[in-house]
């Protein structure tokens, strides 16, 4: 696999947060690469919210570090917060002023000088009609529309979201999922988010870290993902290694994989699984069994997440890679 | 720090809490009416002077802490509330800046509360038709006022420590009630020489003392000592707290 050379912008060492005897986050360890869309999946309590407000320094680790940019997070949060822009869970405003007056506000308390910054906002968060009205009697949706125009006034360089397509429509969904897709292509903003809505981030993301009880359990990129999501034929048999000669070999097969120990998993050429069986077997395969399958992000992550504990689920046994890959 | 000051009169735009502070002051002397009235055989005599002369009194004694403490719970607390702390938190301004920002918004709004104040028991008593107006009196009423009102501020920041300990407006007000009964003990059982919430409350009572309604009692220096102390300790302990502890909306 080739080696990711995009500059690391946001990297966690050892990053750990107890809450008395609550260990909400233990031993975590990301890399986020310029211009990437890395989603943080996990289910509600897994660790999310806290390892953002750990990046963000609004709570202090008790092991491990965060760094942004360069910059630790602690102590020198200010240099990196310049050019972050941030929505933690509810995206709370001032409800007594107007959508134009918070994001002045915002822009105010970012130091930033009056100008196009806050209509630029606006725009990219489809805001104009909201404006003028107080932030108090607008919907949930547009709240969070709000919230996501203030983390983007600075223009930031890395942009961290917790939940941010909470109370939005599936419109509104879709605009914030086409805002973020588009801040990572055309302005190279680094993207973390995190979600436990699967098919959302299946939609946008490079990079997936999933979290279980404060654990990172697996980070899946975005063509693993895809290859995941594919129809295949899954041969259970006795002896993968020799499995996987006989259908390179006598098949010409190459769009497959050994899943350690126990199958091989073909991605094409169903109308040849006949063929295939034949051969295993005439290689002395024996083959236990045959079936047609679908894995995507959704099974892989209750596979994962749904086996009790994040040390259980730590240990599922890797999925080795065989024959070619698209 | 001035871009954080700037914010904080911004967030004030529209807010209802400034007017009910106003209309509370405005109304004050009201209490000095039924006070007054309350004392039978000493509402015919009583002055012009008089009557202004309890304007400090009734915020000594009664509203002053509560309401400057309900100033402070707005202030410090509004934000967790609101779910705005974290937007404000994630910012690169200093979080001390926030804090000496929002303090003084605070000495702002109590020092125009108490010139109010000031006002509005002068209006009241020309309103009332009482004999004997005198500048002298209101000055005195002004300086006593000031005073009353910046012995309460001192005891503030511990209300702010409790708004931005509890995120939230709930507790720094029950902590304010409690400042409150306090006060109104601390002053009956004479602590007012070393208890910050007990001091306002004594000198008012001392305001009354010429009146014979009251034992007079006088701040020395060691209890300006006292109550600047709790001021100074009550704002490093938020400022510690802001910039160490755990922010959560």
């Amino acid at each position: 696999m080739p080696t990711d050379t995009r500059e690391v912008v946001i990297r966690t060492e050892g990053l750990t947060k107890h809450f008395g005897d609550v260990h909400a986050v233990e031993d975590l360890n990301l890399t986020v690469r310029r211009g990437e869309v890395y989603a943080f999946l996990g289910r509600n309590g897994a660790g999310k919210s806290t390892t953002i407000r750990l990046m963000l320094a609004l709570i202090k680790p008790t092991a491990g570090s965060v760094e942004i940019l360069g910059h630790r997070m602690v102590p020198n949060a200010i240099r990196a917060l310049e050019r972050i822009g941030s929505m933690v869970e509810a995206a709370g405003s001032y409800g007594n002023l107007t959508v134009r007056e918070n994001l002045e506000l915002q822009r105010k308390l970012l130091g930033l000088r009056r100008g196009s910054w806050v209509d630029e906002a606006v725009e990219l968060c489809g805001l104009e009609e909201y404006l003028d009205r107080r932030v108090d009697t607008l919907s949930l949706g547009n709240k969070q529309r709000v919230g996501f125009g203030r983390a983007l006034l600075n223009k930031p360089e890395v942009l961290i979201l917790d939940e941010p397509t909470n109370g939005l429509d599936p419109v509104g969904i879709a605009d914030v999922r086409a805002l973020i897709k588009r801040l990572a292509a055309e302005r190279n903003v680094t993207v973390f988010l995190s979600s436990h809505i699967l098919s959302e981030v299946q939609q946008m993301a490079d990079t997936i870290g999933i979290i279980h009880n404060g654990r990172l359990l697996e980070e899946i990129g975005y063509e693993e993902l895809r290859r995941r999501n594919r129809e295949y034929l899954e041969l259970r048999v006795s002896d993968t290694k020799r499995a996987a000669w006989a259908l390179e070999e006598k098949c010409g097969v190459r769009d497959f994989v050994v899943i350690e120990g126990s199958a091989v998993r073909v991605y094409s050429g169903f109308d040849r699984a006949e063929e295939y069986t034949r051969s295993l077997v005439e290689a002395g395969v024996g083959i236990i069994s045959a079936h047609m399958s679908e894995e995507n992000l959704e099974d892989h992550f209750v596979k994962l997440t749904g086996r009790g504990s994040g040390d259980e689920a730590a240990e599922t046994p890797a999925e080795k890679t065989g024959g070619s890959q698209r | 720090m001035l871009r954080a000051l700037e914010a904080e009169l911004t967030k004030l735009k529209r807010a209802t809490l400034p007017l009910w502070t106003l209309a509370t002051v405005c109304g004050a002397p009201t209490l000095s009416n039924v006070f007054a009235t309350a004392n039978s055989g000493w509402t015919e005599t009583t002055l012009w002077s008089t009557f202004v002369g309890l304007g400090p009194m009734s915020m000594g004694t009664w509203y002053g802490i509560l309401l400057f403490g309900l100033i402070t719970a707005f202030l410090f607390g509004r934000e967790y509330s609101e779910g705005v702390a974290t937007n404000v938190l994630t910012t690169p301004t200093r979080r001390e800046y926030f804090v000496l920002a929002k303090f003084a918004v605070l000495a702002g709004w109590v020092a125009v509360l108490a010139l109010l104040a000031v006002v509005a028991q002068v209006v009241w008593a020309s309103a009332l038709g009482l004999d004997g107006a005198t500048w002298s009196s209101v000055w005195s009423c002004l300086g006593d006022m000031l005073t009353v009102a910046l012995l309460i501020f001192l005891t503030l920041p511990l209300v702010a420590l409790v708004a931005v300990m509890s995120r939230g407006v709930f507790a720094p007000m029950i902590f304010s009630a409690f400042g409150f009964a306090a006060g109104m003990l601390g002053g009956i059982a004479g602590w007012g020489d070393w208890l910050p919430w007990a001091m306002p409350t004594s000198i008012a009572g001392s305001f009354m003392g010429p009146m014979g309604l009251a034992s007079q009692t006088k701040l020395d220096g060691g209890s300006w000592v006292i109550a600047v102390g709790v001021f100074v300790l009550g704002l490093a302990a938020l400022l510690y707290w802001v910039n160490h502890a755990d922010s959560k909306s």
